[in-house]
């Protein structure tokens, strides 16, 4: 349910710029820890919403479209997952690059050129992707293991 | 003597090097070729744009190509051969 309610709000709200840098991290932060499963939920209706958006009036205007722009920074951010993670999509990707590459307003032409930067260096880099350094296994379910209790622990000073 | 400690307290402490169990993502030879295939795809035709119309197209058009080719050279630097290197010799 959580991850519906999740879904719904980042594909159906149009974050004002001031907004966008704020959810995006958000979104960073999801997309660091389940790449696989993020991508999964939120790629392909970003995609699809990005298609049902990219009229060629639209691709035209200077003045540019709110729900493009934002569902364009949305698709910019889920690229940076792990290359790994986004092979599979790799059609789905470039049909969207093929379709808004000629956008003609700066802002989003903007957000495409850092889509492919970052979309470049996930599949090109070598980076850590897991360097936690915690005791207990956090993975568990939460009925096991409840994370944020890993935050304070006891341990006898002698 | 039973202590309750924050974990940022655990953050500074020594751990042996060889115990760190750090996963890294190494470019398998399928991503290597999506990236290849992305940029011979879409830079080399803005570049075709910047050439062949470079009188003909406008300020905005220009603009927006090469912001394009830079974000594309950006993300692609890492797969480039050192300039010392044979293959770029050979340009």
């Amino acid at each position: 349910m959580i991850r519906e309610k999740i879904i719904d709000y980042l594909t159906n709200s149009f974050f004002s710029s001031k907004a966008r840098p704020l959810v995006t991290s958000l979104i960073r932060a999801i997309l660091k820890n389940n790449p696989a499963e993020t991508l999964k939920y939120l790629l392909p209706q970003t995609c699809e919403k990005i298609m049902n958006n990219s009229e060629t009036s639209v691709l035209n205007d200077h003045k540019g479209d709110l729900a493009l722009v934002w569902y364009l920074t949305l698709f910019s951010e889920l690229v940076r997952a792990r290359g790994d993670a986004l092979i599979i999509y790799k059609q789905m990707i470039m049909s969207v690059f093929h379709r808004c590459i000629h956008i003609i307003h700066k802002d989003s032409y903007k957000i495409l050129g850092s889509a492919a930067k970052h979309l470049l260096n996930s599949l090109s880099n070598i980076y850590p992707i897991d360097c936690r350094r915690t005791i207990e296994n956090i993975d568990e379910v939460f009925i096991d293991v409840l994370p944020i209790r890993v935050n304070s622990f006891s341990f006898e000073s002698d | 003597m039973i202590y309750c400690i924050i974990l940022f307290q655990v953050w500074g402490q020594h751990v042996d090097f060889d115990k760190l169990q750090v996963k890294f993502h190494i470019p398998r030879i399928d991503e290597i070729d999506f990236a290849c295939e992305f940029v011979e795809i879409f830079i080399y035709s803005e570049l075709a744009v910047l050439y062949e119309n470079s009188v003909k197209i406008s300020n905005d058009e220009r603009l927006r190509s090469l912001t394009l080719v830079y974000y594309i050279a950006t993300g692609c630097l890492v797969m480039i051969s050192p300039t010392e290197s044979k293959e770029v010799h050979n340009l």
